[in-house]
């Protein structure tokens, strides 16, 4: 993963400080095209100054959620509010939301300056000073001399930062982005991703920002906020969501992971599964609906796996030893991943660091495990993981 | 994007819809008018009856034009058609200098008023001994209709996904055969859509047709033209509405023809 | 083929400046050269020789036929204007509407659009006429008692040839609002600007090429207007077109013919070459080619 320097900010962060505007709750916000649910009763509140990302494959809902926030959609039910103002009803045009869009939206007929002046014009701000604000938005942006060009004859990255400085230049309390970095390469995405969160927390800016790379989620967020089929599937900073994924689907969809589906006892502590029973942890016991008998999943991270010889001896940490057969291994510069077969058409990968190499077996015979506090325990709700619904996606879906 | 349906919406859809009622209406009111029994068109019509059909059809004056029509239509676009087609692949495959100049060349007969064509070709034609005769009305009629069938068949090529040629060149297939086997097939609706614009555009030709005609050889819309302006027989109207279902019913292949291609691709 | 001609080429070895390609649009090529071009260029020739150049001072032999000119390019102006008047808003109902409404709205458009010209024309004198269907549905009703003087007049040339050219308009302008990024209107309003000023200072600007192209399109086709305004119209307010085949077909003037007919093929041809410079007239025939 990828550490952030933030020492670069003039001022230090402020999120939820008294005072501070940019509230956003979203209540019970739910969306029907015909038959099919865009969002299902979708709960959300953002602090001031905070910066959150919805997550999801195509077609979970998230861009729907952010065009209600935008009021370009008017929800079914639920109620969006701003610092206490319920704006359900206000046309986009009152919002004062600012929003960054995929393809940047910028207008093709006017020079930069005049896309950026554009939201000034419409709030009726004298000339003199509209071009003071220009200028500021662009130096915001980096973009200092560029006001007379026109999009197209910009870069993809310089065109992502004029509808930066476009959005902000009325100085709104939230900004809306729309997988705002999804056309650009991977480089100049990275750089981009830094530069708005350097502009977001400058200006103390709530931030909804929608993405399907969990990356650039994780790299930039206070908290996600993880979609699947137009619901919250969960929400959490990174850390958690990453090790205490609360479903099937978000420990999929987050990551890697090797997920042992059975029958859950926790009156024996164990799962039964079909390589046998797993033992779990008290602690991952205590989360809701994990019953006696009902369906669940043991979840392990690849690098929490381990590998050792089959006559090893076992050690009581051992949440299970499986025994196995190496199928693959695949070299990934930095790490090493053993696909290992546990029992026909079940197999689970490891990922082990170099100097683990020592332990590396010799034989395509193997112990595999973990600890017990590697082990998540989650509810198998019969729902799909996030590959299948993925594929499932792939499917044209009305927006 | 916003399905609001604001009072101004609303006013402007049903002045879409006006103007599309407008847009047909005179066409759909002649046809329960050439149905009626009386001896002028009067509206609304006294009775209905198919005596002005029957008239039609016992009219040696009209009969013959109706033959004239469809001989003249289908020579015409099968050549159109051949021709456009060929065209076609030239314009869009091939590079070489001019390019522009042969385009616009095809795309001249859409331009030039057809006036102006009419009597160009009275002349020369004329001098040809084409004038008054069946060849003289496919060549014109073919050249009117050439840029319908080029039109067509180039969006085709140019959507064409050439990745499937060399796919076919890979697997073993010879230039010719790859021509023969993936080429013409995907591109045949646009083919099929051409070659029915070209008979639609000699269908219902009139101005060209009206001075390259003579009492001998003379299609449908001349006989109509002279018809009109001299007498209120409601066999136009008959006539009229035929001209028209045939119109329908060609545009309907052509939209099926279209259907098609899109479910190929 | 092409494989062949572009490896050859690559090569340097065929630097031939005809491709294989360009050999299969020549029968097309030479065809229209001879059955359509000559004939335009013998009539140029025409216009100069049968008996000369003073062919062209007929318009100073009378000022009908400076009459019949001005008729002719204020019936053209009317008619661009009604087009666009409603084509613009019939385009943008089209743009914004369901795929289904919009079928049905493209299909009221085209199905005119293909059908005779002279069966429409034909059908308008049936509505229009002192007898019509217009002047009787008004006169059962007792709304009026003398007929309606609706055609053979400016009235009914326009009624008709709008009706006519309307396609011109609206598809080149809806052609135009499809490329028009879907999301530059709920950019404007998240900026700010109401619907109104959304359309005004974003929509519009962006769709007039479409506009410029319709307009055009529509004017230069309606100079060369024949059937609609020899049928709906009257000798007072004849237009060019009507002028050149009395020229030729009752005058036998064919001299004369020709230099009118050379006239309003160059106004024609050098409108559109002004026109092509501004708006790009691919974007008319765009939207004719996606039915």
């Amino acid at each position: 993963m990828v550490t952030v320097q933030r020492s670069e900010d003039a001022a230090p962060r402020r999120i939820g400080e008294p005072g501070q505007p940019g509230a956003l709750s979203l209540r019970g916000v739910s969306k029907l095209y015909g038959d099919v649910v865009a969002v299902r009763d979708v709960d959300l509140e953002v602090r001031p100054g905070e910066f959150v990302t919805l997550l999801g494959p195509s077609g979970s809902g998230k861009t729907t959620t952010l065009r209600i926030i935008a009021g370009f959609i008017r929800p079914d039910a639920g109620t969006v509010v701003l610092d206490g103002q319920d704006l359900t009803k206000v046309p986009p045009h009152r919002r004062g939301i600012g929003m960054v869009f995929q393809n940047y939206a910028l207008f093709p007929h006017m020079t930069v300056a005049g896309n950026i002046a554009f939201p000034l014009e419409m709030r009726r701000v004298p000339k003199a000073q509209r071009a003071r604000l220009v200028e500021d938005a662009l130096r915001l942006v980096r973009l200092e001399g560029f006001g007379d060009r026109y999009p197209r004859q910009l870069s993809g990255g310089q065109q992502q930062r004029v509808a930066l400085a476009r959005a902000l230049v009325f100085h709104p309390s939230v900004l809306l982005m729309d997988e705002p970095l999804g056309a650009l390469d991977k480089k100049l995405r990275e750089a981009l991703q830094l530069e708005v969160m350097r502009v977001a927390h400058q200006l103390g800016l709530t931030v909804i920002y929608v993405t399907h790379d969990q990356e650039e989620a994780l790299v930039m967020s206070d908290r996600i906020a993880v979609y699947s089929h137009g619901r919250i599937a969960q929400i959490g900073t990174g850390e958690e969501l990453y090790e205490r994924p609360a479903s099937l689907f978000v420990a999929d969809f987050i990551g890697e992971s090797n997920i042992f589906r059975g029958i859950l006892r926790p009156s024996a502590g164990v799962v039964e599964t079909a390589v046998g029973p797993l033992r779990a942890a008290a602690e991952a016991w205590a989360r809701e609906g994990l019953r006696e008998g009902g369906a669940g999943a043991v979840v392990v991270r690849p690098e929490r796996m381990w590998m050792r010889a089959p006559d090893a001896e076992p050690r009581p940490s051992d949440a299970a030893a499986l025994r196995g057969r190496i199928r693959e291994v695949i070299y990934l510069g930095s790490t090493r991943k053993y696909v290992v077969e546990l029992a026909p058409e079940i197999t689970a990968v490891v990922r082990t660091q170099g100097p683990r190499l020592a332990d590396a077996p010799t034989g395509p015979e193997v112990l595999v495990g973990w600890d017990l506090a590697d082990g998540v325990l989650v509810p198998d709700t019969g729902e799909e993981t996030a590959a299948e619904e993925a594929e499932e996606a792939a499917a044209p879906v009305p927006r | 994007m916003s399905a609001d349906a604001g009072p101004r919406r609303i006013g402007l859809r049903s002045f879409a819809w006006l103007v599309g009622l407008v847009l047909i209406a005179p066409t759909l009111l002649i046809v329960p008018m050439s149905f009626t029994s009386g001896g002028i068109l009067l509206f609304p019509p006294p009775g209905f009856g198919t005596r002005w059909y029957v008239n039609f059809f016992q009219s040696q004056l009209w009969t013959s034009g109706a033959v004239t029509s469809v001989k003249v239509g289908v020579a015409a676009a099968v050549l159109a058609t051949v021709l456009g087609t060929l065209m076609a692949l030239g314009i869009v495959r091939g590079r070489y200098p001019g390019r522009p100049v042969v385009m616009a060349i095809v795309l001249s007969p859409l331009i030039v008023p057809v006036v102006v064509i009419a009597i160009g070709m009275y002349f020369v034609y004329t001098d040809w001994r084409l004038a008054g005769t069946m060849p003289g009305l496919i060549l014109a009629h073919t050249s009117l209709a050439i840029p319908f069938v080029v039109v067509n068949v180039s969006v085709s090529l140019r959507t064409f996904d050439r990745t499937l040629e060399l796919a076919a060149q890979n697997l073993g297939a010879g230039p010719i055969r790859t021509f023969f086997r993936i080429t013409l097939p995907l591109i045949s609706p646009s083919i099929v859509a051409g070659a029915l614009f070209a008979f639609i555009a000699s269908w219902d030709e009139v101005v060209v047709s009206i001075f390259l005609s003579s009492p001998l050889v003379r299609t449908l819309p001349v006989v109509m033209w002279g018809q009109v302006r001299s007498s209120i027989d409601p066999t136009i109207a008959a006539v009229a509405t035929m001209l028209t279902a045939t119109t329908v019913v060609i545009l309907s292949l052509v939209m099926l023809a279209q259907r098609r291609s899109r479910a190929t691709r | 083929m092409s494989q062949v001609a572009r490896q050859g080429r690559r090569a340097g070895s065929i630097r031939s400046p005809l491709d294989a390609w360009a050999l299969l649009a020549m029968p097309g090529f030479l065809f229209l050269v001879v059955f359509f071009l000559v004939p335009l260029v013998r009539m140029g020739l025409r216009s100069l020789t049968d008996p000369s150049p003073a062919n062209y001072r007929i318009f100073l032999e009378s000022p009908i036929y400076l009459r019949v000119l001005w008729t002719t390019i204020r019936t053209s102006l009317i008619v661009t204007v009604v087009c666009l008047l409603i084509g613009y808003p019939y385009a943008y109902v089209m743009h914004h509407a369901g795929p289904k409404t919009r079928a049905a709205l493209t299909v009221l458009v085209l199905v005119p659009f293909w059908s005779s010209l002279l069966v429409r024309t034909y059908a308008w004198t049936v509505l229009l006429q002192d007898s019509g269907v217009i002047n009787s549905v008004l006169r059962d009703l007792g709304l009026i008692d003398e007929p309606l003087q609706l055609m053979r007049n400016t009235l009914g040339v326009t009624i008709g040839m709008s009706h006519i050219l309307l396609p011109f308009m609206v598809l080149p302008i809806w052609a135009t609002m499809r490329r028009i990024d879907p999301d530059l209107v709920p950019a404007a309003e998240s900026l700010g600007a109401p619907p109104r000023a959304a359309f005004r200072k974003v929509f519009l600007p962006l769709s007039l090429p479409g506009v410029f192209a319709g307009c055009l399109l529509v004017f230069v086709l309606a100079l060369g207007f024949y059937i609609t305004p020899a049928l709906l119209g009257s000798p007072q307010n004849a237009m060019f077109s009507e002028l050149i085949v009395n020229m030729v077909s009752e005058r036998l003037r064919f001299g004369v013919g020709s230099a009118l007919a050379m006239t309003l093929l160059a106004v024609t041809l050098v409108l559109l070459a002004i026109g092509s410079r501004f708006v790009r007239l691919g974007d008319a025939l765009g939207g004719m080619e996606s039915r």
